[in-house]
């Protein structure tokens, strides 16, 4: 993990990220991009997929932890599901939502994949 | 009138010179022309009315203009002309008339053209003025529905059976024309006009007497009042005339925007539909969108479902182990207080040393079960993860978002369905959007202004008979006066009475020739219908035909076959009944009958005209198996053969 004290108060993408955003929003599936973000968290821990600190070049703020999560359950489904993640769950949010939007972008933009099965992932 | 051959020049298909020889004999009355479909059937019996009328048509009876029908080869090496020339024989007189037009540059349109035309009576050129005069008296462009037809054309014949129909009258006046009723007509009018004259000279008699002044004053009165009301009429009828040319012209172009008009309606409804399913998407997505907000966690929804289940079970093992520890440590204790013990609390038996051992070595047995036990039981089913992970596990909305998505699927194919069939629908109105509502506007319009009309005449009418009677009344007193000159008396006299006689005449000629008609068509059509229920035809006055079967029944559904056979009928009768004979050409007739109407069509048509050119497509007729019962009657036969290009085609001889 980050060798931080604190986890993270604000959440950002790199602009790689926001292209898969941009893309996915295009395709007219979710009313904001805060909702495509909290999915492709949910699809990085079910794949169990990650990004390193070190491809995080070029964030740029998008949302506070307080906006993203106000009923804190996108923390909850971290720590429950990443208990490695131990007091810094946003800052591995962060990390599985980058791993997750490239997915995404692949699996419903390139290969044109329903959103249901998108949405529906099985881990072997 | 028979047509011994038809040359054509660039015209059509037919690029460069062609000739075809019509010349038949009685006994093979018949010319057979086979086509298939684009090779030039339609544009050969178009060659026959161009040249006679100056007029072609396209399909559904619309005027198609000169200029479209010059060949695009002919166009494409610099040939901006054409022209057709008929050879034909009437009354014993030879013709032969030339139709030709040309342009200097490729010909946008009729004003582009220049039109020649000729026509040589027994070798003499006939004056230009006369030309139409004298082809109308040899076949009447009116009544050439009756030769020069094509298996569309038929199905108009329908149409007299509805009173009032819009052709029905056009139809009707054609029929009495072939019939000759015109000519009676005519004479009746000439008739009238004489004795008005011998009336008025005779008024100029008397007024020269001076007792008989007062007479001829109201003879003249009412003379110049019946002229003026006869006047009115004759104005009258001709804005009632005009109007209906109008009237006709607006329904004919009403007609053949239904196809259009269908369209457009077509258009509008696919438009709705896609607004309406593009509407119906829209709020589909907006139910994911809301879903997918609430529910963003669905992704994890498996691995939350599989991992709570581990640590439940986790949890049921501990508490599993925990229960077998208790009871292993009851063991112990119990053991260890019965080796510390020298006779047995329960059966105050003394307990040896060797039954204590055993006890000795259950108990450590025992503890090594206990340390074993708490080993494995030392990790959690850590119940706060369990808790945590139980809102995620609920992936309901799934199938739900499923659901939707597949509705909207299936509807946005539905839409690019619509959208290409919505692209053909434009592509075939394109640059053609007629303003239909405007036309129906005008063609009401014209309709009220016709009813408006019709009563000022029927009003005049009525005013002119009155008129008329005491006129006559009138003339008779001055007839009758001293004054009057009694030849002219007797002329007048007379005239009035042929005019009666005339006016009787034309109504039992026209009973007489609907009779005629009648038991013509009714002959013809028991020998072309296989229905063995039917009995005979019925004729009303505007010569539409009703069948009728056994029990004076009136059929009233009538099968695309059995009216193109009613029309065989009419047409058959009225060509028997006719006081023109001509050729009859027909195009692709036989379209709608089965094998035997068309058997019973094909042994009627050598008996229907001195003269049959049938234009034929495989289609419809089998040279082998149609054509082997007419062999005999057949005086030539056809090919038209594609001639190296699709837009070329010549004539062959079988």
């Amino acid at each position: 993990m980050r060798p931080e004290a604190e986890d993270r108060r604000t959440l950002g993408v790199t602009p790689e990220a926001q292209r898969h955003l941009d893309s996915l929003m295009a395709l007219e599936w979710f009313r904001q991009e805060a909702d495509v973000f909290r999915i492709a968290v949910s699809v990085g821990l079910a794949l169990g997929l990650k990004k390193e600190p070190s491809d995080l070049v070029g964030l740029t703020t998008k949302w506070n932890v307080g906006t993203l999560d106000s009923d804190g359950r996108l923390r909850d489904l971290v720590r429950s599901l990443a208990p490695e993640s131990g007091e810094h769950p946003f800052v591995y949010a962060e990390l599985t939502a980058h791993a997750g939007l490239e997915w995404l972008k692949t699996k419903l933009v390139d290969e044109h994949a329903m959103l249901s099965e998108a949405l529906s992932v099985e881990v072997d | 009138m028979k047509i011994q051959r038809l040359a054509v020049e660039n015209f059509g298909p037919f690029c460069g010179k062609h000739e075809i020889d019509l010349d038949v004999s009685p006994t093979a009355p018949v010319v057979v022309i086979n086509g298939e479909n684009m090779r030039g059937k339609t544009t050969l019996q178009n060659a026959i009315r161009w040249c006679l009328y100056g007029q072609a048509f396209g399909r559904k009876g619309v005027p198609k203009p000169s200029h479209r029908l010059l060949s695009y080869d002919a166009i494409d090496s610099g040939q901006y002309f054409m022209s057709a020339t008929l050879e034909f024989s009437h009354e014993d007189h030879d013709f032969e008339l030339n139709r030709h037009v040309e342009s200097d540059e490729v010909p946008q349109s009729d004003c582009s053209l220049s039109f020649t035309t000729s026509l040589r009576k027994d070798g003499h050129f006939v004056p230009q003025r006369q030309i139409t005069p004298e082809i109308e008296g040899v076949l009447h462009h009116d009544i050439a529905r009756f030769f020069l037809f094509d298996g569309e054309m038929l199905s108009q014949y329908e149409e007299l059976l509805d009173v009032p129909a819009h052709h029905t009258e056009m139809i009707k006046q054609s029929i009495e024309k072939i019939l000759g009723l015109p000519a009676l007509q005519q004479a009746q009018a000439d008739l009238r006009m004489l004795h008005m004259e011998a009336g008025q000279q005779q008024a100029g008699v008397v007024r020269r007497q001076k007792e008989a002044a007062r007479l001829a004053a109201s003879e003249s009165q009412l003379s110049n009042a019946v002229q003026a009301l006869g006047d009115d009429l004759v104005r009258l009828q001709e804005i009632e005339g005009q109007l209906a040319e109008s009237r006709d012209g607006l329904l004919a172009q009403r007609d053949r925007l239904v196809g259009i008009e269908a369209d457009l309606q077509l258009e509008e409804q696919i438009e709705e539909r896609q607004k309406s399913a593009q509407a119906d998407i829209q709020s589909q997505r907006e139910r994911i969108k809301t879903l997918v907000q609430e529910a963003w966690w669905l992704p994890a929804a498996g691995i939350a479902r599989r991992i709570s289940g581990e640590l439940a079970a986790a949890a049921e093992e501990q508490r599993h182990i925990s229960t077998e520890i208790t009871i292993a440590r009851q063991s112990i204790a119990q053991l260890e207080s019965l080796t510390d013990q020298a006779v047995c609390p329960v059966c105050d038996q003394r307990i040896d040393e060797g039954r204590k051992d055993h006890h000795r070595n259950e108990t450590e047995k025992l503890h090594d079960k206990v340390r074993l036990l708490e080993k494995a039981g030392s990790g959690t089913g850590d119940p706060t993860r369990i808790r945590l992970l139980r809102p995620f596990e609920d992936s309901q909305a799934l199938a739900t978002i499923t659901e939707i998505e597949q509705s909207i699927r299936k509807a946005e194919l539905q839409v690019r369905r619509d959208g290409l069939e919505l692209r053909d629908v434009k592509e075939r109105l394109w640059g053609n959007r007629p303003d239909t509502k405007e036309i129906q506007r005008q063609y009401d319009e014209t309709v009220t202004q016709l009813d408006e009309v019709a009563k000022q005449i029927a009003y005049r009418a009525q005013l002119l008979d009155e008129k008329k009677s005491k006129l006559l009344a009138a003339r008779r007193r001055l007839a009758n006066s001293p004054g009057a000159d009694p030849k002219i008396a007797l002329r007048s006299n007379v005239l009035e009475s042929l005019v009666d006689a005339f006016t009787h005449t034309i109504d039992s000629f026209r009973d007489e020739m609907t009779q005629i008609v009648e038991e013509a068509a009714t002959d013809i059509f028991l020998k072309l219908t296989t229905e063995p229920e039917y009995k005979r035809l019925e004729i009303n006055r505007h010569f539409g035909l009703d069948i009728i079967a056994g029990n004076d029944r009136v059929i009233r559904e009538r099968s695309a076959g059995a009216e193109q056979i009613v029309a065989f009928a009419l047409i058959g009768a009225l060509n028997r009944s006719a006081v023109r004979k001509g050729p009859i050409v027909m195009d692709t007739p036989f379209g709608r009958l089965d094998r035997q109407h068309r058997g019973n069509v094909l042994s009627f048509i050598p008996t229907m005209s001195e003269q049959v050119i049938l234009l034929v497509q495989s289609g419809e007729i089998d040279e082998d198996r149609d054509l082997g019962s007419l062999e005999k009657r057949i005086s030539h036969h056809y090919k038209l053969i594609r001639d190296g290009a699709p837009t070329r085609s010549r004539i062959d001889l079988m």
